[in-house]
């Protein structure tokens, strides 16, 4: 049997060439996102698996927000008596402090971070004990003094920079110097991008990042003997333990470990989701190649059945081949997804996520699951039909014109209603239920309702290819419409592969459109300044010395600042602003729905109505919450509703420092022109000022709205960057399709070429139908997607999301876009269609 | 799309000028061990308005000659002409053209397109050519062929008598300079056989239609005017008037030759 199958196999070669196209192409999908995946996590692991000391010693931080390792709260900071008062506690061996603070920033020629507008700008203390340094020492020897630093190895590279080289450095504090330091070492930190990290010995550290006196950390390393738990267990008994606390090396790396795959959490979760697109649609490709084999098959089992062969032969002949194929493709596909998996991890570095990489992980469970999705769904493919096709008398095989049978498209079409009633039922509950649980029953939906579509496609084909038919005139069109609808099936399958990516891109930007659309009014509507001044995107504190060099400009009338910190309550976290309420509401048209902001003032603060609500807070209510530095009790004078980037508590400067936010640091700055000032002189001159503070921007409201415009552009990009991927992987299948249907339509082709077919006709009968192809998905794949976009926006209404925008453009954009991919897929498939010879096609069996 | 220059084939002076003529014609497939002559040096005239049958053996180059005399094939060497036009002359486009408007085929089997009514598969070359349908004229053939009910139905939906029929109406119906046909009847019984060869017979005869025909067939070569045999790529016999006994008896003369 092996032999008959091997022979088979090799007598077709254009259709094995096809089929193992299909099974390494789906099976490189689904590797290459699980490599890709692992590879990030183990690397993030990996940079964690050093332990930063046997003990540290730290503030506490109520609201666990710190991280050093580019959260955006900055590190709380404690005085550096603490390690004199460390260094005394049984079982240490040696006690040292460490620093480390966002905001030195490498700058390049245009005084822009050498990082990229996006990666955290770390500094850090340098570590004397290299044993326990999480940067080990490349090249030159350690910084010492005012005027040297040590760059990590990737931000030299990015500076262009080498030992004993000048670069140019703002720090958080002096920033009046963007002062030149000069390289001494290189460092690994395990870590290619996202961060930028500057260190320095200690004393300079304090001076130039959180203050003379001041330290984050006390690293210590406990005397032979004692273990770091005890020796922990002692220091925070000798400690304020309101105040400090002592963690071992273990649990702190975990913390921060936990931290960084928090924050990554979310681009997991979406790799997962695109991992089962991924499973999906290389199935549905498999799948469908191989039904399309199949009919053409038919005969051939039939004439073996006619021969003499028995079902159960030709059934094990079926499986024989589709393993052989299906091993061989899937080994292909394994090795194409780890290219695939590199391509990946170019596509975050060109986008600017750049993400620690220093890893390659292809663990079993991928080349497991690659398997199975290869293997199984080739056999099932192969095997479904090709049993139905020796159930039937071989003489009805034989005469078969490869209609499916009856009663399975009606199946279809039941399996297609009922999965949608199910997908309605779950809007029915999206839209009644509250938000939380309604965006997830949409989601729910979601998939159903792309399911059930899949299944009704066949059944949508006909009358869509008739009417997108209508502009084809003439004998090529005509033939083109009637071979797209030959087989409703095959149409829709091809397209639904399509149509998965095109709805889900579509969902995206109806629901960034909205987002943005809801940014814009709320800006319009609620925001009164003329400038913000202040770093984006994380908005790090900066040197509130700037404030009084601005609010001087010639030009400028009312000006305030913000200052924020970060505070929980359950499972909430949420910001503590502190403001001036005498100014600030010309700035932000807070709508305050019950006090006033006037009354905010010691342990007195404005909440928004949203947190009141959770948490069943009225004016004049205690609120029990939990700052960074610890519990206070806040009495709720006013309820306001969130606005812009305003949620949370607001209350007055001397609070929000007893809350945990650095002090002598600014969030942002608001300023208002003067009567009949010049917005672009003022603009000039406050320019001039941030001069000296490279990490502080200037922006009006058209750039605000720009700005988020940017952001979410960016974050669309990327997604679609991925799903990219499943379009090109659709467009491959449109490919396959067409090259089967030509192969089997040689007879038919050449006919067409005898009796006066031009070439140039052959050809753009195959783009036509290859053309409907693509906008036939493009469209069913726009459709869905407006759908679930608008139920997405509405489960989110109350959320905030309160503004509907559908991007008509960029959605006939899309259905372009089908188009032209539809064309480009069929280039391929219609030269070889327009090069068949003529006598050899008629003369075709 | 038919606006290009197509060299047409002049109007016949005689009944029995020649509408396609070969000089020479040779094909050779392969090369070394494989090399077959297929047609060696073929000379032959095929007259206006007359129905020619190609006979012959098995092998012996039959629809080699028809596909290299309908430009379907190239040719090693010498020249075929349709009317006054020299095929050789003629780039991919140009012969396809020249089929389109001056060639009508029938093959021995699939001559439709699956996709098509029958009507739209007898228009198929008038509308790939972007040409207005004869509608008289197509009203004729199809009464000719007696197909009129059966016009919306798909190939499948027809006999294998009706498709042969609804073939010849498709090769008739833009009024080609020749037709073109390949054991047009191979696949039929003997009644729908001799209807196919009764509809090609009467169109020579009421329209000057000129129709060359290979069969294997001796009653069917019997409709013909004249029969050409063949016999290892080389024209070895012709027979005017030919009758189904005299067509048998020749070609046993041959089997006996060859053995
Ligand atoms: N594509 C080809 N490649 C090589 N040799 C060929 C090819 N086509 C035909 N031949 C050879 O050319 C010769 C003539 O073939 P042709 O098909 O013209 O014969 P025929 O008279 O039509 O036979 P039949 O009555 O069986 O149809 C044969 O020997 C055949 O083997
Ligand atoms: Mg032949």
């Amino acid at each position: 049997m092996i032999r008959t199958a091997t022979r088979n196999l090799l007598a077709h070669k254009l259709r094995l060439v096809l089929t193992l196209l299909a099974i390494t192409l789906g099976v490189s999908f689904v590797v290459g996102t699980y490599v890709f995946t692992d590879s990030l996590n183990k690397s993030l692991a990996q940079l964690f698996d050093t332990e930063p000391a046997d003990v540290v010693v730290q503030p506490v931080d109520s609201a666990e927000t710190s991280g050093g390792g580019g959260g955006q709260a900055p590190a709380l900071t404690m005085p550096d008596s603490i390690i004199k008062q460390v260094a005394e506690v049984n079982g240490v061996s040696s006690a040292i402090g460490s620093v480390n603070q966002v905001g030195a920033i490498v700058l390049n020629d245009e005084d822009e971070s050498v990082g990229g507008p996006n990666s955290t700008p770390l500094g850090v203390s340098w570590e004397p004990n290299q044993d326990t340094s999480q940067a080990t020492l490349l090249a030159g020897s350690a910084p010492k003094g005012n005027d040297q630093v040590a760059l990590d190895s990737t931000t030299a590279d990015k500076a262009n920079v080498s030992v004993g080289d000048t670069v140019r450095i703002s720090t958080p504090l002096k920033t009046d110097a963007k002062k030149e330091w000069q390289v001494t070492a290189v460092v690994d930190i395990g870590l290619s991008g996202g961060v930028t990290v500057v260190l320095f010995d200690l004393p300079t550290a304090q001076k130039y990042l959180v203050g003379e006196g001041l330290i984050n950390q006390v690293l210590v390393t406990v005397s032979d003997g004692s273990t770091p738990s005890d020796v922990a267990t002692a220091i925070n008994n000798s400690l304020d333990s309101n105040k400090y606390t002592a963690i071992t090396g273990q649990e702190a790396s975990d913390q921060q470990e936990q931290q960084i795959t928090d924050s990554l959490g979310f681009l997991n979760t979406f790799l997962l989701i695109f991992a089962l697109v991924a499973v999906f649609v290389s199935a549905f490709l498999i799948f469908n190649t191989f039904s399309m084999l199949v009919a053409q098959r038919t005969r051939e089992i039939a004439l073996m059945r006619a021969v003499g062969a028995s079902r159960r032969q030709i059934q094990s002949g079926v499986v024989t081949e589709a393993l052989l194929l299906s091993v061989v493709a899937s080994t292909l596909g394994i090795l194409l997804g780890i290219g695939l998996a590199f391509g990946l991890r170019a596509l975050f570095d060109l986008f600017g996520l750049q993400l620690p990489s220093s890893q390659f992980e292809l663990a079993p469970r991928t080349i497991i699951v690659a398997y199975a999705v290869g293997i199984v769904v080739t056999v099932a493919a192969a095997w479904i039909p090709a049993n139905r096709a020796s159930a039937v008398p071989p003489i009805a095989a034989l005469r078969a014109e490869s209609s499916p049978p009856k009663a399975t498209l009606t199946r279809r079409l039941w399996l297609g209603v009922a999965t949608w009633v199910l997908a309605l039922l779950f809007i029915y509950l999206g839209l009644t239920n509250g938000t939380e649980t309604g965006v997830a029953w949409i989601g729910l939906s979601a998939v159903f309702g792309i399911i059930g579509t899949i299944a009704l496609t066949p059944f949508l084909a006909a009358p869509a290819l008739s009417v997108m038919g209508l502009p084809f005139r003439g004998a090529v069109g005509r033939l083109a419409v009637q071979n797209s609808k030959r087989s409703p099936r095959r149409t829709a399958a091809t397209a639904s592969a399509l149509m998965i990516g095109v709805s889900l891109m579509s969902i995206m930007v109806v629901f960034a459109s909205s987002f943005t659309a809801t940014a814009d009014q709320a800006i319009d509507e609620a925001y009164g300044a003329d400038f913000t001044l202040g770093s984006p995107p994380q908005y790090q504190p900066f040197d509130s010395a700037l404030y009084g060099q601005v609010n001087g400009i010639d030009g400028v009338g009312e000006s305030t600042f913000i200052r924020a910190t970060t505070g929980t309550k359950g499972q909430s976290t949420f910001p503590g602003y502190g403001i001036d309420p005498s100014v600030m509401p010309s700035m932000i048209n807070f709508e305050v729905t019950e006090g006033s902001l006037a009354a905010i003032g010691p342990q007195k603060a404005a909440v928004d109505t949203d947190l009141a609500e959770t948490n069943g807070w009225k004016v004049g209510d205690k609120a029990n919450v939990t700052w960074r530095t610890g519990q206070s009790e806040v009495e709720v004078v006013a309820l306001y509703e969130p606005v812009l980037v305003f949620t949370g508590f607001l209350t007055d400067f001397a609070t929000v420092r007893d809350w945990g936010a650095p002090a002598g640091q600014d969030t942002a700055i608001y300023l208002k022109l003067a009567e009949g000032a010049d917005a672009e002189q003022v603009r000039t001159d406050v320019k001039t000022v941030l001069d000296k503070y490279p990490a502080v921007g200037i922006q009006d409201q058209a750039q605000i709205k720009a700005d988020i415009q940017d952001q979410i552009n960016q974050l669309l990009r990327f997604i679609f960057a991925l799903l990219g991927l499943a379009i090109i992987i659709a467009v491959l299948g449109i490919v396959n399709t067409l090259l089967l249907s030509v192969v089997e339509r040689t007879r038919e082709l050449g006919l067409l070429r005898a009796i006066g077919g031009l070439r140039s006709q052959v050809r753009r009968m195959i783009v036509l139908e290859a053309l409907m192809l693509g906008v036939f998905g493009a469209i069913i794949g726009v459709v869905l997607g407006v759908i679930y976009g608008v139920l997405m926006q509405r489960s989110l209404e109350t959320e905030g999301l309160t503004t509907l925008a559908i991007p008509v453009i960029t959605l006939i954009v899309f259905i372009i876009a089908g188009a032209v991919a539809g064309m480009l897929a069929a280039i391929w498939p219609a030269t070889t269609a327009s090069r068949l010879n003529i006598l050899k096609a008629i003369s075709t069996e | 799309m038919s606006d290009a220059p197509v060299p047409q084939p002049p109007a016949d002076e005689s009944p029995v000028a020649a509408a396609v003529s070969a000089q020479g014609l040779t094909k050779i497939y392969g090369e070394g061990d494989t090399r077959v002559v297929a047609l060696d040096a073929v000379d032959c005239e095929i007259g206006a308005g007359q129905f020619t049958a190609v006979m012959g053996p098995s092998g012996s180059g039959k629809s080699t000659l028809m596909h290299c005399l309908a430009g379907l094939d190239s040719i090693t060497s010498g020249e075929v002409y349709i009317g006054n036009v020299a095929l050789s002359q003629l780039n991919d486009a140009q012969l396809t053209r020249l089929r389109r408007q001056s060639i009508g085929f029938v093959f021995q089997a699939f001559n439709l397109i699956p996709t098509l009514t029958a009507r739209e598969n007898i228009t198929l070359p008038m509308d790939i050519a972007g040409k207005k349908v004869d509608q008289e004229w197509f009203d004729t053939v199809v009464q000719k062929v007696g197909l009129g009910d059966r016009l919306t139905h798909k190939p499948t939906e027809l006999s294998g008598g009706q498709q042969q029929r609804v073939a010849c109406a498709r090769a008739l119906a833009s009024r080609p300079h020749v037709v073109f046909a390949d054991e047009p009847t191979g696949n039929l019984d003997s009644r729908s056989g001799a209807e196919v060869l009764e509809f090609l017979r009467r169109s020579v005869d009421e329209y000057d239609q000129t129709v060359v025909m290979v069969t294997h067939d001796p009653v069917a070569a019997a409709y013909a005017d004249r029969v050409l045999f063949l016999a290892d790529g080389l024209i070895v016999d012709e027979m005017a008037e030919p009758t189904a006994d005299r067509v048998l008896q020749r070609m046993i003369a041959f089997e006996v030759a060859r053995s």
